[in-house]
């Protein structure tokens, strides 16, 4: 019996919505079980969903809590689908270094960021946070990251996200590091006076503008 | 001469318990605002825009998120504390430095002001815990809070209800912190009210100057 994979997916988007894990897994594993394209669960499925609800929250219809339940239920239906994603068909991941400055415990936006730039197809390595710039440096190099993101809330600790520009100039590899950064008090005026290439107010923006830096640079990060 | 202050709600009930004070006019801001500092810099405009009758406006805030970080006026003064934000003003007698947050990483800080909003935690996690079940409620505080070791409660001379007390502690229980209590200091807020602003603990904008961030200390060198 052909299943009809549209109507799986608007499924598994609707389960991620409404925080239904034991749901999303459910139908996961149908996607296995039915042969049905896992990345095209994953893009069309999981990721709309994720969307679904960031559009909520920024309707003020969800909040926090509720967007960190949907990502819960989004991760687990990625657990399940990655294993399935066919190597080679898709372009190589763009690879980022993320976390919160040294000083800042504030890890939601961060959390959010990720789980967005994730669903968005970038290969994350979440560094954590209270971050000190070396630590973000040293990371980025051993990860060959092209892209820093660095977040936090506090206006104490913005200064950190200067010093990691500064280190990457005195080491002269800020060429091959594109640092975009965010949080509440930071802004693109921020950005700019510190010399970031960029900077996004929220989690959607953000997979935005990387996307935009991987169009504008393609390779040549 | 007439002054305006301009203060956040957070610090409403210490300020009314000063000492009157004479030609000050007071107009308080929600504190519903602190989670959106771009939103709350449109507020603290508007209303010093809307005051311009006054030689000078007191904003009683910090630099809260960037909200002053763009503030003009232009016709009145400015002045507004050189600290962070008013957790630096509850704690500190005369010098904003006073708070050495490296050392209070992992601290959630309450006051009877911060409550009007911090509450929500609570019923926070009651939606979830009514849709989802105590897992998924547990799960989301280990999301949002699990960096904080210890909620500290700051006793100010505002008088605070039995109900208020309790709900704090609840958080420090959701939380799976401890809590503490310290006692406020009143000298910094009623030095904002009266003066004398020193330059080392105030900063005054002349008529169409602006607030920076480097006010405040942020990237200064640049």
């Amino acid at each position: 019996m052909s299943i009809n994979k549209q109507e799986l997916f608007e499924k598994l988007a609707d389960s991620i919505v409404d925080m239904d894990e034991d749901l999303t897994i459910e139908l996961s594993n149908q996607v296995i079980a039915e042969g049905v394209d896992a990345y095209e669960a994953i893009v069309n499925g999981l990721t709309v969903g994720m969307n679904q609800a960031g559009k909520l929250f920024d309707e003020e219809e969800y909040f926090v809590p509720e967007l960190l339940m949907c990502s819960d239920a989004m991760y687990a239906g990625l657990n399940i689908l990655k294993p399935y994603i066919k190597v080679n068909e898709h372009e190589t991941k763009r690879k980022a270094v993320i976390g919160v400055i040294e000083g800042d415990t504030h890890d939601i936006g961060k959390n959010l960021v990720k789980i967005m730039l994730e669903t968005g197809g970038y290969d994350i390595v979440d560094l954590g946070r209270d971050i000190s710039p070396t630590t973000f440096v040293e990371r980025a190099k051993e990860e060959k990251a092209e892209f820093i993101f660095i977040s936090t809330l506090m206006t104490t600790t913005m200064e950190g996200m200067n010093e990691v520009i500064e280190i990457l100039v005195e080491e002269k590899i800020r060429e091959d590091y594109k640092v975009l950064i965010g949080g509440g008090p930071v802004s693109q005026s921020y950005a700019d006076k510190i010399g970031a290439d960029g900077y996004a107010e929220n989690a959607a923006e953000a997979v935005k503008l990387a996307n935009n830096i991987v169009a504008a640079y393609g390779n040549e990060i | 001469m007439k002054i305006k202050v301009i203060a956040c709600e957070v610090m409403q009930e210490e300020i009314q318990r000063l000492e009157p004070v004479d030609n000050r006019d007071y107009e308080f801001v929600s504190m519903d605002f602190h989670l959106y500092p771009q939103k709350l810099k449109v507020e603290l405009q508007r209303i010093i825009d809307a005051s311009q009758d006054y030689q000078q406006i007191i904003l009683a805030f910090g630099l809260c998120g960037g909200a002053a970080s763009g503030l003009t006026s232009k016709t009145s003064e400015l002045i507004i504390p050189r600290v962070h934000d008013c957790i630096s003003i509850f704690l500190s007698s005369d010098k904003c430095s006073a708070c050495d947050f490296k050392k209070e990483l992992g601290t959630f800080y309450l006051s009877n002001g911060w409550m009007i909003t911090e509450k929500t935690i609570i019923s926070d996690y009651q939606r979830i815990l009514n849709r989802l079940g105590e897992k998924k409620a547990k799960r989301m505080l280990e999301r949002m809070y699990d960096g904080y070791q210890k909620v500290l409660f700051i006793e100010t001379t505002a008088e605070c209800q039995e109900d208020v007390i309790e709900q704090s502690k609840e958080i420090a229980t959701l939380f799976g912190a401890e809590y503490l209590t310290v006692k406020g200091e009143t000298t910094f807020i009623k030095k904002i009210i009266t003066g004398p602003w020193d330059d080392l603990n105030f900063i005054k904008v002349p008529p169409l100057g602006e607030i920076t961030e480097e006010d405040f200390g942020i990237n200064k060198k640049n």
